[in-house]
């Protein structure tokens, strides 16, 4: 039995030391060296951009478990939205007009405003309350934000449940297992794990994704256009624009392409949430392409719809709008709804002086 | 109790301590009794639910009791019907849905097995070959045995006795015994929440898009997806049964007890009676024993010039055997005809092709690569598909396809996960070969103790890894249904 016991605690032991030494090794590879967080690298697989590696993962990974550096801030404006607003609204561009505040872009590529919503959850379960009223969230919204949860998650998990789910975090739909100010303890343990599975994305995954993308825009569908030296030279093909109609109305779940209530009521949720919390929000309306825009039903219906709901966020009060919509031209996006590197820059700072001007 | 618990590690210090603390083999034996009570009881939510099966434990025990004393044919072939009634009476099986169910909700955990082990004790008290009388404490410790309880390996109760009776003083294992034993419990964990949760992973999200495939989606798409859940599901199950067999294994060798190998490399089998000699080899051999061979034995004394038949009675009683064995997996009829039709035609075709080409001939084929893959791939695609059986309802299929249809798609499907599965096993061949290498490195007794723990700790993170990162539960063990 002696034996048993010996081999038992050596083995714990040697484990223990193990981890310490990768947990101390973490902090040589992923030092924290920024003081913001950005959802961009989801988007290297459309341009020449060097990816950046986050320990704590990336897109909705990085939401749930890089949040913790919003507590270390005094003033955060956080930026959330789909993959639209990750391209369009460069952090360190808007960060040049505001000196009151860090701006953070925790947009989630291919997101509905249910998921947004999680964000801003997650957003404020991570700040501290006594400063909750220097947090002010930026919500993208375009037509395509507004896709039913039915469509956009037939298995009733979202992305960001589901990175919540992992390693423990949660027992099971936002019921978390650590209090707010604990869970930031419970990431920094789990750093060996973390960057194992850094290490597997970044030799496995990554190269295996942008392969699988490679061909399937490349063969697959007539999106060649997208796979360019230089995003900033795109132009839109006609079989293009037939595609993203068809597709559009597929994605969108809707026989007659109209766009349901369902999502306009989670913004309202989402007002009414930042705002009891004593924070801020402005609804940024997004432009598309002209081309889209003229042609989509779904645009029309967002259009016709939208006015009731915008009352609706000024009645709750501390919400802006920003109206975005026509600001650009057919030449300014690479596909219907992405905005080419130079319209970032654009975009970017075109919020970065409006929020100056609200004394950031 | 689940063995991926943490109460099953708690409960495993808990009975080690006490096993290695007791001394005499009264003590002994009551210690081992209470620890498997415990295990035992732990299945059970209430005690009208543990009834039943403690009622057919102890008819059980009078059987075998009553075979000791009355060695007569009679006695025996009631003794046997009566146990076979009473397990398919509480598993429901249909040929028995006539009978009045219980009125209350009862557990069957391990019963199968338990079966197992009574018609071994049943028969071989009967025939001599077990001349002790066998005490209750024994009976229930050997067929209750918290290790073996839930999917065996089926011991013999010669060997179950000869260790288990001969412990009057607490163990003796060397280092080597000890590491050997951690490293296969560890291996069997990796097994259970790595690769059994990767695969079943895998079939669930194939699986899925194999239901929402609507009639009349061309036979290519159902077959590509069916195929890769069949394949899936297959993987699945080795590893969990693997798995879970390494953990058994390694915990037996700490608590004292060598116990039989129930895999050995089923996927390097090259057909599917091959298969059956490594996959489940303690199932395999107990059917051969209790099943096939009195069957054969008796159909030899029935069928009039047997000498003239022996090829047709051999390939009648694998087609028997299988069935069985396929109907004793899931009631679903068609597993058991794919089984039973696998083994009858991998016999016909083993002395067909004897005949066709010569042993000589044979020799030479056998000992090609490109053929044994090719063998390789078919026998686990087989395989697989049959398995299907075991997720897939057939009336779901026979309901939204043609019977030309199903056969069509049976054939095609076999062909390509067939080749798939060959060209896979190339890949496995090579990963095994440097797998073994690594391993008769890293195992070397002549490592230094730094490097073993290095080795063990390594898998000790990649099962901390592998349950953190899914977000599915650790699949349950499938032969526990079973």
């Amino acid at each position: 039995m002696r034996i048993v016991a010996k081999q038992l605690f050596v083995l714990i032991f040697s484990f223990a030391l193990l981890y310490a030494v990768i947990w101390c090794f973490t902090y040589i590879v992923y030092p924290t060296t920024r003081n913001y967080l950005d959802t961009y690298q989801d988007a290297v697989y459309f341009s020449n951009d060097k990816p950046e590696y986050y320990l704590y993962g990336r897109g909705a990974g990085l939401v749930v478990r890089g949040r913790g550096l919003l507590a270390e801030n005094v003033s955060n404006i956080v930026v959330t939205g789909a993959s639209t607003s990750v391209e369009g609204f460069r952090p360190p561009v808007m960060q040049k007009y505001i000196t009151n505040g860090i701006v953070h872009n925790l947009s989630i590529g291919a997101s509905n405003m249910t998921q947004v919503g999680q964000v801003v959850d997650l957003v404020l379960e991570a700040t501290p309350e006594d400063k909750r009223n220097n947090l002010h969230f930026i919500v993208g919204v375009s037509y395509v934000l507004l896709r039913p949860d039915s469509e956009m998650w037939p298995g009733g998990v979202t992305n960001v449940e589901t990175e919540m789910l992992k390693y423990g975090m949660y027992k099971s739909k936002g019921e978390s297992r650590f209090r707010s100010a604990h869970y930031k303890y419970f990431i920094s343990f789990l750093r060996p794990i973390l960057i194992v599975d850094e290490l597997f994305r970044r030799v496995v995954t990554d190269h295996l994704f942008k392969t699988i993308w490679y061909i399937n825009n490349k063969w697959l569908r007539p999106m060649q256009f997208l796979i360019s030296d230089n995003l900033n030279r795109v132009s839109v093909s006609e079989e293009y624009k037939v595609y993203v109609d068809r597709e559009m109305h597929r994605r969108m779940g809707s026989v007659n392409d109209e766009i349901g209530d369902e999502q306009f009521e989670r913004l309202i949720d989402i007002s009414k949430k930042v705002h009891q919390s004593s924070a801020k929000l402005t609804v940024v309306d997004l432009p598309l392409a002209k081309w889209h825009m003229l042609k989509s039903k779904h645009f029309a219906s967002y259009q016709k719809n939208k006015m009731h709901f915008f009352e609706r966020l000024k009645e709750i009060g501390t919400v802006n709008i920003i109206d975005m919509q026509y600001m650009n031209n057919d030449d300014d996006f690479y596909d219907f709804a992405h905005p080419k590197p130079q319209t970032s820059v654009q975009w970017s700072s075109y919020l970065g002086e409006i929020l100056s001007k609200m004394k950031y | 109790m689940s063995f991926t618990s943490f109460h099953f590690g708690l409960f495993v210090i808990i009975s080690f301590i006490a096993n290695n603390y007791c001394r005499g083999k009264t003590t002994y034996g009551l210690v081992a009794f209470l620890i498997n009570l415990a295990f035992f009881s732990s299945f059970f939510d209430t005690l009208l639910g543990a009834v039943p099966i403690v009622i057919f434990l102890i008819t059980a025990y009078f059987l075998v009791v009553l075979s000791f004393y009355i060695k007569k044919p009679f006695v025996l072939f009631i003794s046997l019907f009566a146990v076979m009634m009473i397990f398919s009476y509480l598993k429901k099986y249909t040929f028995v849905s006539w009978s009045p169910e219980l009125p209350f909700v009862y557990t069957v955990i391990g019963m199968s097995y338990i079966l197992f082990r009574v018609i071994h004790l049943i028969v071989d008290v009967y025939e001599g070959s077990i001349k002790d009388k066998i005490g209750f404490i024994d009976f229930i410790n050997y067929c209750c045995f918290f290790l073996v309880l839930v999917s065996g390996p089926i011991v013999r109760y010669q060997d179950f006795s000869l260790q288990y009776l001969s412990k009057e003083s607490s163990l003796l294992l060397s280092r080597e015994d000890v590491v050997g034993a951690f490293s296969r419990i560890l291996t069997g964990y990796i097994k259970i929440v790595g690769l059994s949760a990767l695969f079943i992973f895998l079939f669930s999200t194939f699986n899925q898009e194999y239901w929402q495939l609507k009639v009349g989606t061309g036979g290519k798409v159902v077959a590509v997806w069916f195929g890769y859940a069949s394949v899936t599901y297959f993987f699945h199950l080795y590893f969990n049964f693997t798995g879970y067999m390494d953990v058994v294994i390694g915990l037996g060798i700490l608590f004292g007890y060598r116990l039989p190998e129930n895999f050995n490399k089923p996927l390097l089998a090259s057909s599917f009676l091959e298969f059956w000699t490594r996959w489940h080899i303690t199932l395999s051999e107990w059917f051969r024993t209790y099943f096939f061979n009195p069957l054969v034995k008796w159909l030899n004394g029935v069928v009039k010039d047997s000498n003239k038949h022996v090829v047709s009675i051999g390939i009648l009683g694998y087609f028997a055997t299988f069935l069985v064995i396929g109907y004793w997996h899931t009631p679903s009829i068609c597993l058991a005809i794919l089984l039973g039709v696998g083994a009858a035609v991998n016999k016909i075709f083993q002395g067909f092709s004897k005949q066709i080409f010569g042993k000589k001939r044979m020799k030479r084929l056998n000992g090609n690569d490109f053929f044994n893959y090719i063998c390789r791939g078919l026998t686990i695609s087989y395989l697989a598909i049959s398995i299907a059986f075991l997720w897939m309802d057939y009336r779901e299929i026979y309901f939204k396809y043609s019977f030309v249809w199903i056969a069509v798609s049976f054939f095609m499907i076999w062909a390509v996960v067939g080749a798939v599965s060959a060209m896979a096993m190339v890949i496995y061949d090579k990963l095994a070969r440097f797998a073994n290498r690594f391993h008769l490195v890293i195992e070397n007794q002549s490592l230094s103790c730094m490097a073993t723990n290095a080795w063990l700790v390594s898998k000790l993170f990649i099962i901390l890894y592998a349950s953190l990162i899914t977000i599915n539960p650790t699949p349950a063990f499938i032969y526990m249904g079973f």
